[in-house]
């Protein structure tokens, strides 16, 4: 197990790509608390108000503070996932068109072990994402959060689960794509354009048109975002779901199982190019 | 009878309609450096493929050192399919680190195999930087990492200029020199007379033919004798016990004979003969293959 990492380790560390994703990341990580502050003290400068609450300025919403922070947190850092999902095609792809793989399984690993070496890379970009994202939780809750008790500062902390569940779902789904297209650029292009275009419109269908909401759940997509639903509008007063649904946590394992079961059947039953 | 390195067992590899392998019984002892020659497309490197794993075969069954095949087998067999195959971005010493992680050699191995080829002074240089040459040899060095007995080398020379090609064979004849197994794949019969003990001919994934590269050699060597009288020149030799045979053919007895030149022409002085040319011919392994090839079409 630890000599797979290292060997993944090997591989990824001295690497272009994945210091460039790494570091995008990570510059991304830093840069939206920073930049949400900036953004609630724009909106307050600009006078900006909820008719539902009035008096309330933006920076006294308590998107940062506990119990709301973990959604909020989780949920925007959701959308820079993709860096990571970009960093695992084009590590698989390498591997592909550089021919490693087959010379990998040649010098004497096998096929398992391969798989597992790869596992355990999403594993821990899963892992450490959301290390990350809990410390940067604790830190910001507790400086800002008026009410720190613990019962309190931990309710709704399964937000991070949902979290590592959405970036290891995101990550194996990319992983199969990179093994099924082989190359970088179109699996990246084709993801890009079935995240913005093709799903969203495919589930505006099923949910209005053929008002099938559960089926639209399903849609790959779908079950990789509705992990941590959005809940902004909550300031609003709207009713949104703010807590971790179980039918989103199985839909995701499914899939999870299913990329699975798939990566392991196209790097064992075909012959190795 | 030496160690069993590698068996075969009706090996085949359907690919559609077409079979690129069919019932393929090869056996391979140490010591051997063992030649697989075959025209292009042959089936060798599929063969290869299988053997090492990366290729799964339609039936049959193989064994290494007896055993079944695992990848802790593997571990120990060196062995570079078609092209040497590295990440393009890293160094040869960072990619050699991969494969000692994965043939569980220890890091230390690394600047021995790599001074062993010749390329311990640029180790720190990108792989992609390298020449064809240097890229087979790091090829090598990353097979001998395991210190393995069996190394496998697909068209090693293929592509490489002539002094790339007289560094290769070099290197081949050196491992062998310490009595590894070497299987090595070709298309070039020159490359297999000079290095290889023995051989086997693949055609559209059939074995034609195997054997010893010496005796084949020895097998097709012959005389051409000219006197003034061919006819009597052919009696003469055929009453010779050591003849084995002898015919008249364009201006000249074509000779095949247990006895060596010296010894032939002695004999023919003796019976009152003058030759007026008497030459050893070698028959080359391409000749004996060409023939092979063309009677199995």
């Amino acid at each position: 197990m630890i000599r797979l990492l290292k060997i993944e380790w090997l591989k990824c560390a001295p690497s272009r790509y994945f210091r460039i994703m790494v570091g995008i990341w990570l510059l991304a990580f830093l840069a939206i608390p920073l930049g949400f502050k900036l953004l609630l003290q724009w909106l307050e400068s600009k006078g900006f108000s909820l008719e539902q609450l009035p008096g309330v300025t933006a920076t006294e919403l308590p998107i940062f503070d506990f119990v709301d922070i973990w959604q909020n947190l989780t949920y925007v850092y959701k959308c820079i996932s993709i860096f990571l999902v970009i960093l695992v095609i084009i590590n698989i792809t390498n591997e592909l068109d550089f021919k490693t793989y087959r010379q990998n399984i040649i010098d004497g690993m096998s096929k398992r072990q391969f798989l597992i070496s790869k596992l355990l890379l999403i594993t821990v970009l899963a892992t450490s994402a959301t290390v990350l994202v809990a410390i940067l939780g604790f830190i910001i809750g507790y400086i800002g959060s008026p009410v720190k008790s613990w019962p309190y500062v931990i309710k709704h902390i399964n937000f991070l689960g949902a979290y590592w569940l959405h970036v290891l779902l995101f990550l194996s789904f990319g992983m199969l794509l990179a093994l099924l297209i082989k190359r970088a650029g179109i699996v990246i292009a084709l993801l890009l354009f079935w995240m913005s275009i093709v799903e969203p419109i495919g589930a505006s269908i099923i949910n209005f048109g053929l008002k099938q909401p559960f089926l639209a759940d399903l849609l790959p997509m779908e079950a990789i975002w509705n992990l941590i639903p959005r809940s902004i509008e909550k300031y609003g007063l709207q009713d949104v779901r703010y807590w971790v649904s179980t039918q989103s946590v199985l839909i995701a394992l499914s899939y999870v199982a299913l990329y699975l079961m798939a990566i392991w059947l196209l790097l064992t039953k075909r012959d190795v190019k | 009878m030496p160690e069993l390195i590698l068996q075969t067992h009706k090996l085949n590899k359907q690919y559609g309609k077409i079979s690129a392998v069919q019932d393929l019984d090869l056996t391979i002892h140490a010591g051997q450096v063992f030649g697989l020659l075959g025209p292009n497309g042959s089936g060798k490197t599929t063969t290869l493929g299988m053997v090492l794993g990366v290729i799964n075969a339609t039936s049959g069954h193989f064994t290494w050192y007896g055993k079944r095949p695992t990848h802790k087998v593997r571990q120990q067999i060196g062995a570079i399919l078609e092209h040497p195959i590295f990440f393009p971005h890293l160094t040869a010493f960072q990619n050699l680190r991969i494969a000692a992680q994965i043939k569980e050699v220890q890091d230390k191995r690394i600047p021995e195999v790599l001074d062993w080829v010749g390329l311990g002074n640029r180790q720190h240089d990108k792989y992609s930087g390298y020449s064809l040459g240097m890229k087979q040899r790091l090829a090598i060095a990353s097979a001998l990492l395991s210190n393995p007995q069996v190394l496998i080398l697909d068209e090693p020379t293929n592509g490489l200029d002539p002094l790339g090609i007289a560094d290769i064979r070099t290197l081949i004849l050196r491992i062998a020199g310490e009595g590894k197994t070497i299987i090595l794949a070709s298309h070039l019969l020159d490359e297999v007379q000079k290095v290889c003990t023995d051989f086997a001919v693949l055609k559209q994934g059939k074995l034609i033919y195997s054997g010893n590269v010496a005796e084949e050699l020895a097998k097709g060597q012959y005389f051409e004798v000219v006197a003034e009288n061919l006819e009597t020149l052919k009696n003469a030799l055929e009453a010779d016990e050591r003849t084995i045979t002898a015919e008249i053919t364009a201006g000249y007895v074509r000779l095949k004979s247990n006895a060596k030149g010296d010894e032939i022409n002695r004999y023919l002085i003796q019976q009152g003969i003058v030759v007026s040319a008497l030459s050893p011919k070698k028959k080359t392994l391409e000749n004996q293959f060409l023939h092979l090839v063309s009677q199995h079409d």
